[in-house]
C-alpha cells in the first residue's frame, strides 16, 4: 500500500501548554470539522488534567494521544506545549488493557474488512506489557501494515496516566489506532557495535540475570571499564549507560536497541523485553554517528514519499539526553533530509514502536522512527 | 509465489562462513530461544501460537501458520496463524506443491521453499500431523537458519502429540469426571431421598451388618448411624412379631438366606434402644449387585404407632360409653355371646340383669341433659363398686344397663340384683342444691345352653325388666322361662303380622330430612334422606320397634322395594322437569338382607333410570355391619348401581366393625359418621378427635363425610371447623312427609333455595 492522501487536516501548536490554551485547541478542531485528533503532550506543560479530560469528554473528535517526556512541533524539540493533529477522517481506535491472567494470545477484533492503511500505536511505555500488546496489535495490524508510536510516561520512570483516550488521562494501556492512509516507516538509531556477542543466559521480561552465564552487570562493567574511563563505582550508573546501550541481535535487520537504566543486584533492568537466549552486544555511539543516523532517516522518508505534509517523528527521550544540546542538530538532520516543506512534528518517547521492514513490530529504544504520508495539511 | 528454492534439508549444519553473518553461537541462540518457547502449553493452540510469536520475532519472519491433519483426516487443514488475520497468499498451483511435497511423506523437521515477488515460504514437516509455513518479506531465511530448525520442529512434532494426547486425556478425565459427577449427584439426590423420606430406611452388608441408617431409622432405632454402623442388624434392628416382644422377626436373615422379599401382612413391633415400643409395617428386601448376586439387605419400616393407637382408640371408642366409660350394647352383646357360647359349650349357667333406672327422666327434665349425664356416671360408678371384678356391667342405652354374671345361678343372680337395688335407692344424687333419688328395676335371665342368641337374651331380660317395672318399679323380676319365651314369640308374631298388613294397606310413610352442606362450593343441589314410619291407630311408629321383627323374619327387602317403588311413585306425580328443575340428591337406605335380594337388585336395575330422569339423583346408604357382613353381594351390587349412576353412603360409619381397614375395599362416596360421635362432639375431646380422624382419613380417600344427629349450634360449629362436607340433625330440619316436601319444591323453586 503506497502512501497517498494527507495524514493530517488540520495542525494546532500550543506552545505554552496550559490549560486554556489546550481546550481553545480542541475546541478549534471540533469547530474545523475534525473527526480525530491526535494530541501529543510534553509533561512540563502546565495544563489541569481534570479540565482537559473533560475538555476531551466535550469534544466531538475522538481524542487520542499521549503525555511525553517531550514534543517537537516543527522540528524544535519542546519541554512544554501541545500538539494538536486532527484529521476530518474517523480513526479506528483500540484501547488494549493490562493483560490477564496466563493471557498468552487474546482474541482482539480482527476485522475481515478493517480498512485502516496503517497503524499509529502508543503505550504505556513503563508497563511491563508493551510486549504482550505489540502482539495484540500485529494480530490485527499483520504484516502488511505499517506501525508507527512510541511509550508515552514521565521522564522521571513513575507509572502514571500517560495515554489520552474518551475518558481522558490513563495509565497502563495500550492504544492501536488504525489511520485510513498508509505511511512510510523508517527507524534507525546510529548505535554501533562494540562488544559481544553474549548470549543471554538468564532474563525475565525486561531484566536481563546473566549474560554467558555470568551476571550481567559483571559483564556489562567489564566491558565498559575495559574500553572507556568511565567508572561504575563513582558515577551514576545512567550517566554510564546511556552512552552504552545494548544491541539485541535480529535476523537481517539491524540490533534492536535495549535501553539499560539501572543496575539492580547484579541484573540489569532495561525498557523492553530481552527474551532469555537471546544474544545481545554492547553498543556504543557519538554525536556524530546518531546525527548521520538521522539524517538518512529524514532522507530515506523524503526519498519514498515526496511531499509537503506533516513527518510524525517518534525520537528516543534518552537520545535527547545522550546528545544534549546537540539533540536539535538530530532534529535539523531530519528535516533536512525530509526536505522542504515537511512539518516536523512528534514527540521524545519512553521507547519507539515500529515494523520491521521484514514484517513482525518491535519495540525500539534509543531509536528514530519516522512515519510519512501524502502531503495537504493546514497550519494554525 | 513461482519458484520453488530448496528442497529437504538434514539436520543443524555448520554455517558458511560470514554466511549473513550467522555464526554458529547466533544459530544456537536461535534454537535456544525456539526450544524454550515451546511446550510451554498443554494446549495445543496456545503452545503453537506462543512458539510462533517467539518465531516472528526471532526469525524475523512476517507470518506463521500451522496447518495440522485433523482426526481421522489425511489432509491438512489451517489451525493456528501468527498474526490472526494473517491469511495464505498461496495461489492453487504452490497449495498444490505443498500438497503433494506433503503427501511423500517427508521427515519430520525437512522443508521446501516457495518464492516470488518477493515474498517468500517456507514450510517445515511435522510428520504426520502436518506442517508449518514460515512466511518472510525481502529475503527468505538462510540455509544455515533452515537448516537449524529441523530439530526445533521434531520438538514441536512431539510437544503437539504431547498436546494432542494430553488433550485426550483430559477428555477422557472429563468424561469420568462427568460420570463421577453423574454417580456422586444420583448418590446424593437417593441420600437426600432417604433422608427425606418418611420411612426408617436401613441397609446392611451381605453378612447382616448394618450399612446405613436414614434419620427415620435412627430416630425409630434411637441408634446413631455412625454407632450403629458395623453391628448386627439384630442388636440395632429389635423387630417383633406380636406386641408383647415374644417372637423376634427374622426378616434380614430370611432375605438374606434366599433373596426373596418379604412383606409381612400384619404389622410388627420395634423395640428401641431405650425399650419404648413402636408399631410398624416392616419390609425387606435383597439387594444385588450387577450380577444378581445378594450383597446385602434394605429394611424399611413404616411407622404405624399413631395408626394403631387411633385404632384402638376408635375401637374402645366403639365398644365403650363414652359417658360413663362401661361397655356399651356393642361390647356387651359380644361379651354375651361368649357366654351363651359356653353354656352350650361347658354346660355353664350364667346370669343376665337388665336394669332400668326409675325416675331418671325427673332429674333430665328438672336439672338438664348435664344433671342427667353426670347422675348417670355416679350411678355406673355405685354399681361398679357392687360388683365383683369379673363381672360386666355396661350401659345399653340412656338409663339402662345390663350386668353379666358368670357362673352365677338365678339365685345368687337376684342377691347381686337386690344389693344393686339397695345401693341404687340409698345413693343420694346432689345437683345445684337439689337432691334426688332414683330407684331401679331389674330384669333377670338366666343364661343356659337353651338361650338362641345374644339377642334374644337381651330382649328377654328387656322383657323381665318392664315386668319388674310393670309391677311397681324398684324391684326385681326373673325370666321365666316357659312363660315368658311364649309371650315374647307371640310379640313378635304379632309384630310380623302388622308389618305384613301394613304393607298390603299402604301404611307406611315416606318421611324426609334434609342434608345440608357444610363446606363452601358444596351447597347448590339439595340433599335429603328418606326416612320410613308405621301409622298405626292413629300414631306414627319408629322404624326402631319393629325393624328388628322384620329383620328375624326376612322381611326387610319387601319393606325396601316398598320404600323404592313408592319413592318413584312420589317423584313421577311430580309436574315434568323435575323437582322444581334442580337435581335432587336422595338417600335411601338398604338392609343388609336387601343386599342379597335378587328382586331388590332387579327393582333398582328398573327403577333407578327412571328416578334419575326425573330429577334425582340416588345415594344407597348401607350400614358399615351389613356391608361386611354382606360383602360377597354387597361389592356386585355397590359396582352394579354406581354405573348405573347412584352414589352410595356408608351408615352408622364408627359404630361397627374394624371400619378403617375395610374401607379401602368400599367404593363409596359419602361417610355418615355415626350419631354417637357427632352429638357430644363440642364437649368430648374424645369424640372431637375420632370424627376429625375420620374426617381426614375420608378426605384422604376422596370421600365426602356427613355428621349425624346434629341437634345443636355447637356441634354444628364443631363440624364446620373439622371441614365436615354435610349434616343432618334436627337442627337443620326435622322429618316432614316426602308429599309435602315434593309439593312445595315444584310449587317455587325460590322458596327451595331459601329453605336449603
Amino acid at each position: 500500500m503506497s502512501p497517498a492522501a494527507a495524514l493530517f487536516d488540520r495542525v494546532v501548536v500550543d506552545p505554552a501548554g496550559d490549560t486554556r490554551g489546550v481546550v481553545d485547541a480542541l475546541d478549534s478542531m471540533g469547530e474545523a470539522g475534525m473527526r480525530s485528533v491526535l494530541m501529543l503532550a510534553a509533561e512540563g506543560s502546565a495544563f489541569d488534567r481534570d479540565a482537559v479530560g473533560t475538555a476531551i469528554e466535550a469534544c466531538p473528535a475522538e481524542v487520542v494521544g499521549g503525555l511525553f517526556p517531550g514534543i517537537i512541533a516543527d522540528g524544535r524539540r519542546r519541554d512544554r506545549g501541545v500538539v494538536l493533529l486532527g484529521a476530518r477522517a474517523r480513526w479506528d481506535v483500540r484501547m488494549f488493557p493490562p493483560p490477564t491472567g496466563a493471557e498468552c494470545a487474546p482474541a482482539d477484533r480482527v476485522d475481515e474488512d478493517d480498512a485502516a492503511g496503517a497503524y499509529l500505536m502508543l503505550v504505556d511505555g513503563l508497563s511491563p506489557h508493551v510486549y504482550h500488546w505489540l502482539i495484540r496489535a500485529y494480530d490485527i495490524a499483520g504484516g502488511e501494515r505499517a506501525v508507527v508510536g512510541g511509550g508515552a510516561g514521565s521522564l522521571s520512570l513513575e507509572a502514571g496516566p500517560s495515554l489520552f483516550g474518551d475518558a481522558g488521562l490513563l495509565g497502563g494501556r495500550g492504544q492501536l489506532v488504525g489511520l485510513p492512509e498508509a505511511l512510510e516507516v523508517n527507524v534507525r538509531h546510529g548505535w554501533h557495535r562494540m562488544a559481544g556477542p553474549f548470549l543471554v543466559t538468564g532474563a525475565t521480561a525486561n531484566t536481563i540475570h546473566s549474560l554467558d552465564y555470568r551476571p550481567a552487570f559483571e559483564v556489562y562493567r567489564e566491558v565498559i571499564e575495559s574500553a572507556s574511563e568511565h567508572d561504575f563505582g563513582s558515577e551514576p550508573f545512567f550517566d554510564i549507560a546511556k552512552h552504552f546501550p545494548l544491541g539485541k541481535e535480529q535476523l537481517d535487520t539491524e540490533v534492536l536497541v535495549r535501553d539499560p537504566v539501572r543496575n539492580e543486584d547484579g541484573s540489569l533492568v532495561c525498557v523492553g523485553e530481552v527474551p532469555e537466549f537471546s544474544m545481545v552486544y554492547v553498543l556504543t555511539g557519538d554525536r556524530d554517528s546518531l546525527v548521520h543516523s538521522a539524517r538518512r532517516v529524514g532522507r530515506d522518508a523524503g526519498s519514498a514519499v515526496p511531499g509537503d505534509g506533516v513527518a510524525l517523528v517518534f525520537d528516543c527521550v534518552s537520545r535527547a539526553l545522550f546528545l544534549g544540546d546537540a539533540f536539535q542538530q538530530e532534529l535539523d538532520a531530519i528535516a533536512e533530509g525530509l526536505g522542504p516543506g515537511r512539518r516536523l512534528m512528534g514527540a521524545l518517547t519512553l521507547g519507539e514502536v515500529a515494523s520491521s521492514p521484514m514484517g513482525p513490530l518491535s519495540f525500539h529504544n534509543k531509536t528514530t522512527v519516522l512515519a510519512t504520508a501524502g502531503g495537504g495539511e493546514g497550519a494554525a | 509465489m513461482s519458484r520453488m528454492e530448496s528442497s529437504v534439508h538434514g539436520r543443524l549444519q555448520a554455517p558458511a562462513p560470514g554466511e549473513n553473518r550467522h555464526d554458529a553461537l547466533t544459530l544456537m541462540s536461535i534454537q535456544h530461544e525456539l526450544v524454550m518457547a515451546i511446550g510451554l502449553d498443554l494446549d495445543l493452540e496456545r503452545m503453537l501460537r506462543v512458539f510462533m510469536q517467539t518465531a516472528l520475532r526471532r526469525l524475523n519472519i512476517k507470518s506463521a501458520q500451522a496447518f495440522l491433519v485433523p482426526d481421522g483426516g489425511a489432509v491438512p487443514r489451517p489451525a493456528v496463524g501468527v498474526p490472526r488475520n494473517w491469511r495464505s497468499a498461496q495461489c492453487r498451483a504452490d497449495q498444490q506443491r505443498i500438497g503433494r511435497w506433503f503427501a511423500r511423506a517427508p521427515a519430520v523437521g525437512s522443508h521446501i521453499t516457495l518464492s516470488g515477488d518477493g515474498q517468500y515460504c517456507h514450510a517445515f514437516s511435522l510428520g504426520e500431523l502436518g506442517y508449518v509455513l514460515l512466511g518472510r518479506h525481502r529475503r527468505p531465511l538462510s540455509e544455515a537458519v533452515r537448516a537449524s530448525l529441523r530439530p526445533i520442529f521434531e520438538r514441536l512434532r512431539l510437544a503437539c502429540l504431547a498436546c494432542r494426547e494430553h488433550a485426550t486425556t483430559l477428555a477422557e478425565i472429563d468424561e469420568r469426571e462427568r460420570a463421577q459427577r453423574a454417580l456422586a449427584e444420583e448418590k446424593a439426590r437417593a441420600e437426600v431421598t432417604l433422608h427425606a423420606i418418611g420411612d426408617a430406611v436401613i441397609t446392611t452388608d451381605r453378612d447382616g451388618r448394618i450399612d446405613y441408617l436414614n434419620p427415620v431409622a435412627e430416630r425409630l432405632t434411637r441408634w446413631h448411624h455412625d454407632e450403629a454402623r458395623g453391628r448386627a442388624v439384630g442388636e440395632v434392628l429389635k423387630l417383633f412379631r406380636d406386641a408383647d416382644a415374644h417372637a423376634p422377626a427374622e426378616l434380614v436373615g430370611e432375605c438374606l438366606a434366599d433373596g426373596e422379599t418379604r412383606v409381612p401382612s400384619t404389622p410388627h413391633h420395634l423395640v428401641d434402644r431405650a425399650g419404648r415400643g413402636y408399631g410398624v409395617e416392616a419390609s425387606a428386601a435383597a439387594i444385588r449387585d450387577g450380577r444378581g448376586g445378594v450383597i446385602g439387605a434394605v429394611v424399611v419400616l413404616h411407622d404405624i404407632t399413631h395408626l394403631l393407637q387411633m385404632k384402638q382408640e376408635l375401637s374402645w371408642q366403639a365398644n365403650h360409653d363414652p359417658l360413663t366409660g362401661l361397655p356399651n350394647r356393642r361390647e356387651f352383646e359380644e361379651e354375651l355371646a361368649g357366654l351363651i357360647h359356653s353354656a352350650r359349650q361347658e354346660q355353664a349357667r350364667h346370669a343376665l340383669l337388665y336394669l332400668d333406672l326409675d325416675h331418671f327422666k325427673v332429674v333430665n327434665d328438672t336439672s338438664g341433659h348435664i344433671a342427667g349425664d353426670e347422675l348417670l356416671r355416679q350411678i355406673a360408678w355405685v354399681m361398679e363398686k357392687g360388683i365383683d371384678d369379673g363381672d360386666t356391667l355396661a350401659r345399653i342405652g340412656g338409663d339402662e344397663f345390663c350386668l353379666l354374671l358368670g357362673n352365677r345361678s338365678v339365685a345368687e343372680a337376684h342377691a347381686t340384683a337386690e344389693s344393686l337395688r339397695r345401693l341404687i335407692q340409698a345413693f343420694h344424687f346432689v345437683w345445684e342444691e337439689r337432691t334426688f333419688r332414683v330407684g331401679v328395676s331389674v330384669g333377670i335371665v338366666p343364661i343356659d345352653p337353651m338361650v338362641e342368641s345374644a339377642k334374644r337374651a337381651l330382649a328377654m331380660a328387656d322383657m323381665a325388666c318392664r315386668e319388674a317395672k310393670e309391677l311397681g318399679r324398684n324391684r326385681i323380676y326373673a325370666f321365666q322361662p316357659d312363660r315368658d319365651t311364649l309371650d315374647l314369640r307371640r310379640r313378635e308374631m304379632e309384630w310380623v303380622s302388622r308389618l305384613v298388613h301394613a304393607i298390603g294397606e299402604q301404611r307406611f310413610e315416606l318421611r324426609c330430612q334434609p342434608i345440608e352442606a357444610l363446606v363452601p362450593g358444596e351447597a347448590g343441589e339439595p340433599h335429603l334422606e328418606i326416612l320410613l314410619r308405621l301409622r298405626e291407630a292413629g300414631q306414627l311408629v319408629h322404624p326402631g320397634s319393629f325393624i328388628p321383627a322384620a329383620e328375624r323374619f326376612d322381611l326387610m327387602p319387601q319393606i325396601d322395594l316398598w320404600v323404592i317403588r313408592s319413592l318413584v311413585d312420589a317423584v313421577e306425580q311430580l309436574a315434568p322437569g323435575g323437582p322444581g328443575g334442580r337435581l335432587l340428591h336422595v338417600n335411601v337406605n338398604l338392609s343388609g338382607q336387601s343386599l342379597g335380594s335378587g328382586e331388590v337388585r332387579e327393582a333398582l336395575r328398573r327403577e333407578v333410570p327412571r328416578l334419575h330422569a326425573a330429577g334425582l339423583r340416588l345415594c344407597l346408604e348401607i350400614t358399615e355391619t351389613a356391608a361386611i357382613s354382606n360383602m360377597g353381594v354387597a361389592l356386585p351390587l355397590i359396582e352394579e348401581m354406581r354405573e348405573l349412576g347412584c352414589a352410595f353412603a356408608l351408615d352408622d360409619f364408627g359404630s361397627g366393625l374394624s371400619s378403617f381397614s375395610y374401607l379401602k375395599n368400599l367404593p363409596v362416596d359419602y361417610l355418615k359418621i355415626d350419631g354417637s360421635f357427632v352429638h357430644d362432639i363440642a364437649r368430648n375431646p374424645v369424640s372431637h378427635a375420632m370424627v376429625r380422624s375420620i374426617h381426614e382419613l375420608a378426605r384422604v380417600m376422596g370421600i365426602a363425610t356427613v355428621g349425624e344427629f346434629v341437634e345443636d349450634r355447637e356441634t354444628l360449629d364443631a363440624l364446620r371447623g373439622i371441614g365436615v362436607n354435610y349434616a343432618q340433625g334436627n337442627l337443620l330440619g326435622e322429618p316432614e312427609p316426602l308429599a309435602s316436601f315434593l309439593a312445595r319444591l315444584c310449587s317455587s323453586a325460590d322458596d327451595l333455595e331459601c329453605r336449603w
